[in-house]
């Protein structure tokens, strides 16, 4: 467990968290620009000491901060991976001599297996003998990324990892922070506004809303909590796992499997057996409550009404079962009414494979 | 031959100087360089800094004098120097040195303390995160970062010592081996119309001054490159 009992003024800001997480998850941090997200990971990685009142942050029994009895890690022996908005990268060392940085001040680091998995998957192999002042910023970033990933043994915070990572290196990366958590044990602290990021990553969900914690829980009940803010907002998304079957070159369309069911979506062509998150948004999904075979919609899902909320004056949010997922859609409350809609009632879920909009987060060469 | 002394005298005082203000210079720049996050420090730091700016603004005359009169074996310096070494501070190499190292002062520590200042917190903290501590960090992050910065501070500072008259004039005097440096030797020249060996001696510092200003400036210039 991670626990979290944190006061630290900053200036005018004031962060206020007490949460107890679990650890070997990926955890996200959710929120507005300003909600506190960067100063939450600054704090967990030990920066800005100056500033913490009745705090006390425990990883896995281990204690790093207790303001009453003074006890305070510094950051150089928590042996967090850190990665700041800002890069940071070291401009007279190569590439190499970066990611390798912690390694020279730790040896225990030095993981000849860890680091191959993570040049490989960031793709920065080749970039090895460049400066950092010749990198673009999405390699940059990878870099950044590759060194934090290196410097940790247990807990890695990284703030906004993905900011400027290009759509061929994006999968392989969210991927390879899964391989962390799975195969090395690690516990993964994200910040991002980005909520496919979150889909397609988090264990664990934390929002916040000026310096506190607004919701926390796993992410699926979180992100499919109707009475919450993370779910009410007018921009909801649904976030579907599948898994590539076949492309159908004819239409330009990829056939897909969750479960037993079958899905179409369009864009690139992609490998079989590729897993990629498919994003609906809320307001594309209609209900229809007998299956109906004559439609342009060529998604049709079996769900079930969980429960309903009001969402603004004529629209409600329903909460929608599908095996052991959900699905969140706004109807009208005329529409509600005319079809009969009630709680455990069985319906069938239809969306366009057009409004499937994006299913891009897993790399080409997957 | 004397000329050739004063040369070696001057190289001698200006290395030894550069050296000096470089080891003095680091950690003082580095603290001047760094935000105040004390009421302490804030208070200090302007001090600190106006203290080591003064020798820009006053004349050599003020600072040769007041050394001077720390240098006599009636002050704390000049006795407590006496009774260490048996020899005074005023007119010896030894107090030449002293002389420089306030007289340079400015020139080694702004230098320093604009290069520090342009290593961003956020680096600093990366490199804590990776696990180093204070040495390592200044040896493997902060020193090599600042590489240019360092070769300008000293070469400013030994250029700069290079050139020092008034304060030399004040406490030095004019003694062949000990304290007769190249600017003091030019002004004697001048003084018993020896015009040829007074050119002489200012050709040669014109052409290694300006030799030292040029490699450094090019350092600078290709700051990236020299990573």
């Amino acid at each position: 467990m991670l626990q979290i009992q944190l006061t630290a003024q900053l200036d005018a800001f004031l962060l206020s968290v007490k949460a107890s997480i679990p650890t070997n998850s990926i955890i996200g941090l959710f929120g507005a620009s300003g909600s506190g997200k960067s100063l939450l990971i600054r704090q967990l990685a030990g920066f800005d000491q100056n500033h913490c009142q009745n705090s006390q942050i425990k990883f896995d029994q281990i204690c790093w901060v207790n303001s009453e009895e003074g006890h305070f890690t510094p950051v150089q022996q928590r042996a967090i991976g850190y990665l700041p908005q800002s890069y940071d990268l070291f401009p007279h060392l190569n590439v190499n001599q970066n990611i390798t940085f912690a390694s020279n001040n730790n040896p225990d680091l030095n993981n000849k297996q860890l680091t191959d998995i993570v040049i490989t998957a960031l793709d920065i192999g080749e970039l090895s003998k460049r400066k950092p002042h010749q990198l673009s910023g999405g390699q940059r970033q990878r870099v950044a990324l590759a060194r934090a990933i290196l410097s940790s043994s247990q807990l890695l915070l990284l703030d906004e990892p993905f900011s400027a990572i290009g759509e061929d290196h994006l999968g392989a990366a969210m991927r390879l922070l899964k391989t962390l958590k799975e195969d090395f044990g690690r516990t993964i602290i994200i910040a991002s506004h980005n909520r496919i990021e979150h889909a397609f990553l988090d264990d664990y969900i934390l929002t916040l809303r000026n310096g506190s914690i607004e919701q926390s829980g796993n992410y699926r009940e979180i992100s499919t909590d109707i009475e919450g803010r993370f779910c009410r907002t007018s921009n909801a998304v649904n976030h579907l796992v599948a898994k590539i079957e076949t492309y159908h070159q004819k239409y330009s369309l990829n056939q897909l499997s969750r479960g037993e069911h079958t899905l179409w979506a369009g864009e690139s062509p992609m490998k079989n057996g590729t897993p990629i998150v498919l994003e609906i948004h809320a307001q594309d999904i209609s209900l229809f409550v007998e299956k109906n075979t004559a439609s342009s919609m060529l998604n049709s899902l079996p769900v079930t009404i969980v429960s309903y909320s009001e969402l603004t004056g004529h629209q409600l949010l329903i909460k929608l079962a599908l095996d052991d997922d959900f699905l969140t859609t706004f109807i009208t409350k005329k529409s509600f009414e005319e079809l009969g809609l009630t709680i455990g009632m069985s319906l069938y879920a239809c969306f366009k494979a057009v409004s499937v909009i994006s299913i891009k987060h897993s790399s080409k060469q997957a | 031959m004397s000329d050739y002394s004063a040369i070696l005298v001057t190289l001698k005082l200006a290395i030894t100087a550069s050296f000096i203000l470089l080891l003095l210079g680091l950690p003082l720049a580095w603290w001047l360089s760094r935000p105040a996050v004390s009421p302490v420090k804030s208070f200090f730091q302007p001090i600190v800094e106006a203290i080591v700016a003064l020798p820009l603004v006053l004349p050599p005359t003020v600072l040769g004098f007041y050394l001077l009169i720390a240098f006599s074996p009636d002050s704390w310096l000049g006795q407590s120097w006496l009774s260490v070494t048996g020899t005074t501070l005023a007119f010896s190499f030894s107090g030449l040195v002293i002389g420089s190292l306030i007289y340079s002062l400015p020139f080694v520590i702004q230098p320093l303390q604009a290069t520090f200042a342009a290593i961003p917190e956020s680096t600093i903290e990366v490199a804590k995160s990776l696990g180093c501590n204070k040495v390592q960090l200044f040896k493997r992050v902060i020193l090599p970062i600042s590489k240019t910065g360092i070769i300008s501070a000293f070469s400013l500072g030994f250029a700069h010592t290079l050139g020092e008259f008034g304060v030399v004039l004040m406490i030095g005097g004019n003694i062949e081996n000990e304290t007769r440096v190249v600017s003091i030797a030019i002004y004697d020249h001048v003084e018993t119309l020896q015009f040829a060996q007074a050119h002489q001696l200012s050709l040669i510092l014109i052409l290694f001054s300006l030799a030292l200003l040029t490699i450094l400036y090019r350092f600078k210039n290709n700051r990236v490159g020299f990573y």
